[in-house]
């Protein structure tokens, strides 16, 4: 069968964010809370 | 065969507590989105910034109980992240970066117009002696250059003031002109610094 794909295909290059940022976040999701009080929402950062 | 658990089952696990869902959504989509970034920024870190300030956001969003679940959290996503690319364009065209090299530094090529104190006082001298130089013109000559030097005037304008002809003033800016450099020479006055 006759190639009829481009030889130059465009390519899209896949990166992921390292495993640093995703202890990062998931650090900071288990710090954060949010407290509501009346109608209100606060968010406490713990450390 | 693993059984692949939904976005919006994951998303309300972690709205109840689960922070373990919180992780196979972000490793889940890990590629994609940072991809989707780095395809705009063409920037490893920046898109690493993005990426981590995209899911700030979520987690802020879904903890504060904002986010509504209509089966869409990747495209919701997405569009945080598309925010925030456009947000970074724009805050880097506010404040356009430059990174100079060793042997190449922006401020050899640019500099503040402004004179500093030592230029701004020899101006001031120059200027000052200039306009003793002037007096010692004869009048006629000493008024035409006035008018054109100083109150910049045509010397259109000059000749209608003064009733001379055009080419009389022109006459008189130049012989002006040259009894000025005399005056300067005979007295050795160094004007420029």
């Amino acid at each position: 069968m006759e190639n009829i794909y481009s030889e130059e295909q465009k390519s899209v290059k896949t990166v992921r964010v390292g495993r640093k940022t995703v202890n990062f976040l998931l650090a900071f999701s288990k710090s954060i809370h949010v407290v509501e009080y009346g109608d209100r929402q606060f968010e406490l950062t713990l450390n | 065969m693993e059984l692949q658990i939904n976005d919006s089952i994951l998303v309300k696990n972690y709205i109840d507590g689960d922070e373990k869902a919180l992780e196979t959504l972000i490793n889940r989509h890990n590629q994609r989105i940072t991809s989707f970034i780095y395809s705009k920024v063409l920037d490893r870190d920046v898109a690493e910034d993005i990426f981590q300030d995209t899911f700030i956001k979520v987690i802020r969003t879904l903890k504060r109980g904002s986010y509504s679940e209509e089966g869409k959290f990747l495209p919701w996503v997405m569009r945080i992240a598309h925010n925030l690319i456009i947000d970074h364009f724009r805050k880097n065209k506010r404040m356009p970066k430059f990174e100079g090299s060793d042997d190449f530094n922006i401020f050899s090529v640019i500099k503040d117009e402004k004179l500093n104190i030592e230029k701004q006082l020899i101006k001031d001298q120059i200027e000052n002696d200039l306009s003793l130089l002037i007096e010692e013109l004869p009048e006629d000559q000493k008024e035409v250059l006035i008018m054109r030097m100083y109150k910049d005037m045509s010397f259109k304008e000059i000749s209608e003031n003064t009733g001379v002809s055009i080419n009389t003033a022109l006459g008189r800016m130049r012989y002006a002109l040259i009894n000025l450099r005399k005056i300067v020479e005979r007295k050795n006055i160094v004007l420029t610094n």
